[in-house]
């Protein structure tokens, strides 16, 4: 879902979709993070701010958020409701719940012992 | 607050499609607008939009299956999905669902009878951590787990892994409710004064026995009433409590009556009384006074309740070390004997080894006649798959899940399942109602309740479970396994057609297979029964009444009991209309007594046992009553009395074990019993029926009951005219010389012979030919499907072949040849494995019969013509296939 960008600029046609896959865990990681510091957003600012902030290097096929952000929905890490958007059209708009906090600081630990373990790895072989 | 985003979600479901659309359009649109802005050409903009999101249709069904319900939604629909399948497809549907039905209501009716025979758990407190212990004890051809008294008191004292053990044996008592009434006969539970502690059973009235009233040498007359006894006799009166029963001809103080719930720790005798074990030596039939005091009068049975997390073989591993130091403080009784520990399970088992052996086979059948119905189902599906695997393809292509569809596909399997296995109760209450027909010729005995209970139904629910995962995942998975391009494009003759003809053909070869077994099995039963009815059990059947007398129960000693029987028997050869009667201390195919003996001067080698033979003690008139054949010797007079020498009659398979060639006239026997006499034989009679019908010839050894006379014996009278007119006749008799002796299990030898033999016979044979019945016609459809299903796939093949001159006997010999080849295949596996069966049957089953040629002569015709029919229909209609449609069509 969440790849990096190819040499090409061509992307593969159906990213993995494994609910326990690493880079799955990233877009939940990333997607509450944004949320949280940011405020409420729907889907298209999501993808492009995401984009932004990380100088187009984490560029996610459009699309394949939003199955990610009703699951995290279901599970009770995001609200999710109707509003008016910028241009005047309707929008749903994503927020993050308490519950979602709670993930979110559960997500950074795994990710900074993660990144930290290889990062470690790669020093030292 | 999931839950309410839940809620919230189902209230809006009809929704949820178009808010997930909207929301990608929003996307997409914003996407757009973006681009344009950027300097893109509007249509490229849009163009460039869609690509980035990817695919919609999959992404709209991905994130629909991210919501909970929406799970619960589509299961719904696949239901619906599937039984609009199957209504569109009605004999699809009603096969599959009649061999669901039939598959799992065979099941269910056995499992009913093996639930309240073998596995029901006692109704006591924690039923998992009581054990059955005992020494393994030969008694007749089946081991028992018993112990003596004594052996008793000391695993009771010694053992740690127990936190309590009882002991208890059962005996006939004679209770008389109200004063100057006729006495009844009932079984009576002697028991430790733990019995109730021990289970974990409280009582609804009164108090449990107390240790005093345990006390051996000084036994308290107390009695406490189970439920149904107390409401059955006296109407469930408050006021019985401190009563007196008279119980044997003692009285005895009602103490207490057990919680309803509490229904004995047999599985048949369940109208129970309890008393002290020590009482009995004084109301039980066992006149002996050292049966608590001899350590090899191993009469009892034993449960220890586990202390908690104490396992089975730490349990065993102490018993086991008990028995050693038995054997050293009493090396001549507790030698050579084994000290055990046993589930509740096993030692039902064991104790009963008949039912169990029988529902070990019936199992079998059932298992296999459901296999068979399971794989009928599944090549029904199976044929479906090509036609439904467009449907997949597309499915497929346009991003539906893999999971997603065999779950579709599991689903449909489901509903046949579950309307199947409502169908299938009905099948089992027909079979329960059958085994209901089982009766004990006993006043005495409750016969075992055969119901579709709780237990069953949920024994019914997982069998649909199974069989509905067995039937749908194959299909489900070949379907979903398709070649997505090949299969869109081309009609529905994929190459993989081949393949999946090979598979049920396969199945269908199981199928014959599975039957054949089971027809097997029915065909030997029927032949096992009527041989066995036409030869009957070597005794008279036929004009003859008979009546269970008990002046034992009324506190007749050994002489003056021998002075009543003689009286009795006088008495009745006076009655008009009676031929000749006689007297037995046990009545073949219903109590089963042995003794030990050995030749005189035979000595038993270290480690050999003796194997306990039949015994009853009758009076001169016995053999003639019962028309059992005297072979050489004299019959008994009544001059073989007390005073006079021991003698013996034996059965000539005794005389033949133990003096092959020989003659066993004036040989004598060592009985083995603490001062055994030994007898002289005098006499050698044919070799009956002792047991059960059809059992390998027994030995047995009669004696004349005035030297061992017997507290109980059967008083048989043969009779002219109908034997019905002369029961109450034999009852009067025996109360107009004494009213106060209990007489009871009046009934004619008509009666008692259906009840023990033909009845039970019948029932089995009919239950084991409705299983090969239903066997044999699901193999017809399973094959019927295959043959027609292969015909309609060549329908072009065989339109040609005509159009070329093939003439119809050559296209139907064609097709037969071909449908015939799953037939020998399952002919020829099903032949191993019944021969396989044949074997268990032998081994489990301790009858003469055995399953041969005699047999299979009849069964493989039978399953070969039966299949032959069913190829040869789809065959015919192969052959009067029009050619210039076949080829036309597509």
């Amino acid at each position: 879902m969440l790849v990096p960008k190819l040499a090409g600029g061509e992307m593969p046609k159906r990213a993995v979709k494994h609910p326990n896959d690493r880079l799955q865990g990233t877009l939940d990681l990333v997607v509450l993070k944004t949320l949280e510091a940011r405020g409420p957003m729907h889907g298209y600012a999501l993808v492009e701010h995401i984009g932004r902030m990380s100088n187009q290097v984490l560029r996610v096929q459009e699309g394949s958020l939003y199955p990610a952000l009703h699951r995290m929905t279901q599970a009770g890490c995001l609200r999710a409701e109707w509003k008016q958007s910028e241009n005047g059209r309707r929008a749903r708009y994503y927020n993050i719940t308490a519950a979602g906090k709670r993930q979110l600081a559960d997500e950074e630990k795994n990710w900074a012992a993660l990144t930290a373990a290889v990062a470690q790895l790669l020093r030292h072989g | 607050m999931a839950w309410l985003t839940r809620l919230a979600n189902l209230l809006r479901r009809r929704d949820l499609n178009s808010e997930i659309d909207e929301e990608f359009a929003f996307h997409i649109d914003a996407r757009t607008e973006a681009n344009i802005a950027n300097g893109m050409t509007e249509d490229e903009a849009r163009r460039d939009a869609r690509q980035r999101f990817g695919s919609r249709a999959g992404l709209r069904e991905e994130t629909r299956d991210a919501n909970v319900l929406v799970q619960l939604e589509s299961l719904w629909q696949d239901l619906r999905h599937g039984t609009r399948m199957l209504v569109r497809n009605p004999a699809l549907a009603t096969i599959a669902v009649m061999s669901i039905a039939f598959g799992t209501g065979a099941n269910v009716a056995i499992f009913s009878m093996a639930d309240a025979l073998l596995l029901q758990p006692l109704p006591v407190a924690e039923p998992g951590r009581l054990l059955a212990v005992g020494f393994r004890v030969l008694l007749g051809t089946t081991y028992q787990s018993a112990a003596s008294y004594s052996d008793y008191r000391d695993i009771r004292d010694r053992t740690q892994s127990f936190e309590g053990v009882l002991a208890y044996d059962y005996e006939t008592v004679a209770v008389t409710a109200r004063a100057g009434g006729p006495p009844r006969i009932r079984f009576a539970t002697f028991v430790s004064d733990n019995f109730f502690d021990v289970l974990g059973v409280g009582l609804s009235r009164g108090r449990g026995f107390r240790s005093d009233e345990g006390n051996i040498a000084d036994p308290r007359p107390v009695v406490v009433l189970s439920d149904s006894m107390w409401r059955s006799e006296f109407g469930a009166a408050p006021s019985i409590m401190g009563q007196t029963l008279r119980i044997s001809g003692i009285d005895c103080q009602i103490i207490g009556v057990s919680a309803p719930t509490f229904t004995g720790v047999h599985s048949i005798i369940k109208d129970s009384l309890y008393l002290p074990l020590a009482m009995l030596p004084r109301v039980g039939a066992i006149a002996s006074r050292d049966v608590l005091e001899a350590r090899d009068a191993r009469i009892l049975r034993l449960k220890g309740r586990l202390r908690p997390g104490v396992s089975l073989s730490q349990a065993q591993a102490e018993l086991t070390s008990i028995q050693r130091d038995l054997e050293r403080a009493y090396p001549e009784t507790n030698t050579n004997v084994s000290l055990l520990a046993q589930t509740e399970f096993d030692y039902r088992f064991e104790q009963r080894p008949l039912d169990s052996s029988m529902i070990v086979v019936l199992t079998i059948l059932s298992t296999a006649v459901l296999a068979v119905a399971c794989a009928n189902v599944a090549g029904l599906l199976g044929s479906r798959a090509p036609i439904r695997a467009r449907e997949i393809a597309v499915r497929l292509a346009i991003g539906a899940s893999r999971a997603r569809l065999v779950r579709q596909l599991v689903t449909e399997s489901a509903a046949i399942a579950v309307v199947g296995g409502v169908g299938g109760l009905a099948v089992a209450q027909v079979g329960i109602r059958l085994l209901r027909q089982i009766r004990f010729p006993s006043d005495a005995i409750t016969p075992p309740s055969f119901q579709l209970g709780e237990r069953a139904l949920l024994f019914s629910l997982s069998v649909e479970m199974l069989s509905a995962i067995l039937v749908g995942l194959g299909p489900a998975w070949q379907t979903t396994r398709v070649d997505l391009c090949g299969t869109i494009k081309s009609s529905d003759r994929g190459n993989s057609a081949r393949r999946r003809l090979t598979g049920r053909s396969a199945l269908v070869a199981l199928q014959i297979a599975l039957s054949l077994v089971v027809l097997t099995i029915a065909v030997f039963a029927v032949q096992t029964f009527r041989s066995e009815l036409t030869k009957g059990p070597g005794f008279r059947t036929t004009h003859m009444a008979k009546v269970t007398v008990s002046p034992g129960q009324a506190g007749y000693s050994d002489a003056s009991t021998v002075r009543f029987y003689a009286r009795v028997l006088d008495e009745m050869r006076s009655l008009s209309g009676v031929q000749s009667a006689a007297v037995t201390s046990s009545m073949p195919l219903f109590a089963f007594r042995f003794v030990s003996l050995l030749p005189e001067g035979r000595r038993l080698d270290r480690g050999e046992t003796v194997v306990p033979v039949w015994a009853n003690s009758v009076d001169e008139g016995y053999f003639d009553t019962m028309d059992i054949g005297m072979i050489a010797g004299r019959p008994f007079a009544p001059s073989d009395d007390a005073s006079a020498p021991a003698v013996a009659i034996v059965n000539d398979t005794l005389a033949r074990h133990y003096w092959p060639g020989s003659d066993p006239i004036g040989k004598r026997l060592q009985i083995l019993e603490p001062d055994g006499p030994l007898v002289e034989v005098v006499g050698v009679v044919r070799t009956t029926t002792y047991l059960f019908p059809g059992e390998r010839p027994q030995q047995a050894i009669h004696f004349p009951y005035r030297q061992r006379p017997s507290g109980s014996m059967v008083l048989l009278a043969r009779v002219t005219g109908a034997s019905a007119d002369h029961v109450r006749a034999l009852g009067d008799t025996v109360h107009g010389v004494d009213a106060d002796v209990p007489v009871y299990d009046a009934q004619t030898i008509e009666d008692f012979y259906s009840a023990r033999v033909t009845a039970i016979g019948s029932v089995l044979v009919r239950l084991v030919g409705w299983m090969a019945l239903m066997g044999l016609i699901l193999t017809m459809v399973g094959l019927y499907g295959l043959v027609s299903y292969s015909v309609s796939r060549r329908v072009r093949e065989i339109g040609i072949r005509i159009a070329v001159g093939a003439t119809p006997a050559r296209i139907v010999m064609m097709v037969l040849r071909e449908g015939m080849l799953p037939a020998w295949v399952g002919l020829t596996v099903g032949l191993a494995a019944s021969a396989a069966t044949g074997r268990v049957i032998t081994y489990v089953l301790p009858i003469t019969h055995h399953v041969g040629a005699r047999t299979y002569a009849l069964v493989v015709p039978m399953v070969f013509v039966v299949n032959a029919i069913a190829a040869l229909i789809p065959a015919r209609r192969a052959a009067t296939v029009d050619p210039t449609n076949a080829l036309r069509c597509e």
